[in-house]
């Protein structure tokens, strides 16, 4: 059986959990589902996903801090990260970048497109 | 107690007291006459005739001597003849002296005569009686003796009658001469005297009158020029004085009135600066020459200044705020009244909380025009920036809120739409795609509100640079090209020159899309939609023009405000209905000014202004 992707969603609103989650796994994807910043980076060390979907807001730890986090360590830096937010100001997209993400979402996004964009980074 | 007197009977009396001395100095000429006329009666009729009746006394004496040698010689009857001839005209001239004696010692004289001339006579009578007897030397020797001594005694007599009265004559002579000349002196000096007295009393008479007349002349004068402290100090009872009474009464009432007039001034006065002082807002009073004139006690607390301080003083010098300087000037110079634009907000840092005032300057001009004032009134707008802030800030929490539901929503719908989840059927299709447009919307408008919030609370950053106006109109076109070709419509740009414009490149192009896109919606087939762009003045003219349905009259001058849409249009409509809203913000932003030209039927140009490359 092949090995399918890992993907890590970041992400403490439970219906977006649900909609994503269906649209992961309906594409072939395996997929964990995170709610806060100190289980994604957890989450990140233990499980090894191929992708993380990171969103900004999310309790105890923001999005920018796992980010952070991850790309200062050299055993999830190489893990590619889309950061998610509804807020599409420019100096928070620049602050991701500059943080190492690999891609700015802004919510909300068509879920052919998310596929797209998911795609190219595996 | 002449001062009590009527003018009319001063004048009146001035000329009875000249009449007088003219009565007087005619008076003492006459008497001056009558006495040179007695002198002249002396000599010419009481000596003259005495001297004439002694001299014909002595005539007819010596004729009668002769008579008397006649006699003797014999021819008697013709000497009796002489003699009683000149006895006659003796004792004629004799009873006319007796009759005209008037000096002292003539009557003895007169006398003295009567008695010798008798004697006289009688040795006349001795002689003729001699004469009967012949003897002619006795008769010689008689009237040798006799008769001859006694004639010459009469004679002696009657010469010192003659020599007494010519004595007399010239003693009269003399005493007229010194009355006359006594007369000349006592006349000049009498009169001289007179006219010394009739100038003195008309100067006199005259001052009476003419004195409190300068006076009075001097104070009318005075009172004229505006000092109603005067009063006349004229205290005769006459016309004048009577004037003077009426003038002081005058000046009094009007003094009163002035008094009166003053005090309602001063009562107006209060009650302005009253209001001016209870206005809760802070608000100075500038003249053109930016004295400051007044300043009411929330103006003062604000710059923490003192109002004796500043009264006179250059604004600069005391108020040191050159924003709300700046805009004084600016009225003082266009004459407009300048309050309510955003730009005019003001913000005052105190005690570490933040203050916001939207200054209101207004020019007042007197009614000959020559008099500027401005008046600034400081709205403080804090609490209004607050709430304003609150909304911003509301808004904005509100958006993010819709979003994440919308995110869902709107994925999980496309999802299935998409069918990857399992086949629907067209109904289920219908519907999902209903639900999936009105969340696109719902999407939509939540970007518009932010926008707007954004640019409300001032946190939007335009950055400007200097950018073609060309490459604004290509990158506003690009997103339409397509959706135009479908739709038939024609989208131009104008050709321009390399003209430029000082903008932010996205937030115009924004402005342009939002345009082009409304005109879209209200254009068919066969329409076009052309962007122009024009330099006019310091600005630059950008409009977007479509040859669309157009916008009523009614809906024009609101179409920039919130939420507005034009009526019987809202199923076609899919806009936020803020568009226009945020596009107004974004120009103003920029400094210029955005407005709507339409024509129903014919079309709709918007067009707006941009400054000129820096």
């Amino acid at each position: 059986m092949v090995e399918l992707n890992k993907i890590l969603v970041v992400e403490d609103s439970k219906n977006i959990v649900t909609v994503l989650k269906i649209c992961l796994t309906n594409a072939g994807y395996e997929v964990k589902i995170v709610s806060d910043g100190v289980d994604a980076v957890d989450t990140a060390f233990d499980w090894e996903p191929d992708l993380i979907l990171l969103d900004i807001k999310i309790p105890k730890m923001n999005g920018f801090l796992v980010c952070e986090t991850l790309k200062k360590d050299e055993s999830t830096a190489q893990i590619p990260i889309l950061m998610m937010s509804a807020k599409a100001e420019e100096e928070d997209i620049k602050k991701a970048y500059d943080l190492g993400a690999d891609d700015y979402i802004i919510k909300p996004v068509e879920p052919s497109k998310l596929l797209e964009k998911i795609a190219s980074y595996l | 107690m002449i001062k009590n007197l009527s003018l009319k009977t001063k004048i009146l009396l001035g000329y009875i007291v000249i009449i007088l001395i003219t009565i007087g100095v005619a008076l003492w000429s006459i008497n001056n006459f009558m006495t040179l006329n007695e002198a002249i009666h002396d000599i010419m009729v009481e000596n003259y005739r005495s001297v004439i009746a002694a001299e014909n006394m002595v005539e007819s004496l010596e004729r009668q001597d002769s008579a008397e040698l006649i006699f003797i010689f014999g021819q008697k009857e013709r000497a009796l003849n002489i003699f009683r001839e000149n006895q006659m005209q003796f004792m004629k001239y004799l009873s006319r002296a007796e009759d005209n004696i008037t000096i002292s010692g003539e009557e003895k004289i007169i006398n003295n005569i009567n008695k010798d001339y008798q004697v006289y006579l009688d040795k006349f009578w001795n002689l003729r009686q001699l004469s009967n007897q012949d003897n002619l030397q006795k008769i010689q020797d008689y009237y040798l003796q006799e008769s001859m001594l006694q004639f010459q005694t009469v004679k002696n007599e009657a010469r010192k009658l003659l020599m007494i009265n010519q004595e007399h004559m010239k003693k009269s002579q003399q005493k007229a001469n010194n009355n006359a000349s006594q007369a000349i002196y006592s006349t000049i000096v009498f009169s001289v005297l007179a006219v010394i007295l009739a100038i003195v009393l008309g100067i006199y008479i005259s001052n009476l009158i003419i004195r409190p007349t300068k006076r009075l002349t001097e104070i009318v004068k005075e009172v004229a020029d505006g000092d109603l402290e005067q009063i006349i100090e004229i205290d005769t009872k006459d016309e004048i004085g009577e004037l003077a009474a009426e003038f002081n009464s005058m000046t009094q009432r009007l003094r009163e009135y002035e008094e009166m007039n003053v005090s309602k001034l001063i009562a107006e006065k209060n009650k302005s600066e009253g209001i001016v002082k209870s206005i809760s807002s802070p608000l100075l009073v500038t003249d053109d020459d930016n004295k400051i004139l007044l300043i009411n006690p929330r103006a003062e607390k604000l710059f923490k200044l003192e109002e004796e301080d500043v009264l006179g003083n250059h604004f600069l010098e005391t108020v040191k705020e050159e924003r709300i300087f700046n805009l004084i000037t600016e009225t003082l110079n266009s004459g407009s009244e300048q309050s309510g634009k955003d730009s005019r907000v003001i913000k005052f840092e105190q005690k570490n909380e933040e203050l916001y005032f939207r200054v209101s300057t207004t020019l007042v001009k007197d009614k000959s025009g020559d008099t500027k004032l401005v008046v600034t009134l400081l709205d403080d707008i804090t609490h209004l920036k607050e709430v304003d802030e609150m909304k911003s800030e509301f808004v904005s929490m509100v958006s993010h809120e819709f979003r994440t539901p919308l995110t869902s929503m709107n994925m999980g719908i496309s999802m299935l739409l998409e069918g990857n989840i399992g086949e629907v059927n067209d109904n289920q299709q219908e519907l999902l795609e209903v639900a999936k447009e009105d969340c696109e919307r719902l999407n939509n408008l939540v970007d518009d509100l932010l926008d707007l919030s954004k640019i409300e609370s001032g946190e939007i950053n335009l950055e400007f640079d200097n950018i073609q106006v060309e490459k604004i109109f290509e990158a506003s076109i690009k997103p339409f090209v397509d959706q135009a070709k479908n739709k038939g419509v024609e989208l131009v740009a104008d050709n321009i020159d390399d003209l430029a414009v000082h903008a932010d490149l996205n937030k115009i192009t924004w402005v342009i899309t939002n345009l082009i896109g409304n005109a879209l919606r209200y254009t068919n087939s066969g329409d076009q939609i052309k962007l122009l762009a024009e330099k006019k003045g310091h600005k630059v003219h950008i409009s977007v023009t479509d040859t669309g349905e157009g916008i009523p009259k009614e809906y024009q001058h609101k179409i920039f405000d919130k939420f507005v849409r034009v009526g019987g249009d809202k199923d076609k409509d899919t806009g936020s209905g803020l568009g226009l809203a945020i596009s107004k913000e974004m120009i103003e932003a920029h400094g210029g000014r955005i407005w709507v030209e339409s024509e129903v039927g014919e079309g709709t140009t918007f067009t707006f202004t941009l400054k000129l490359p820096k």
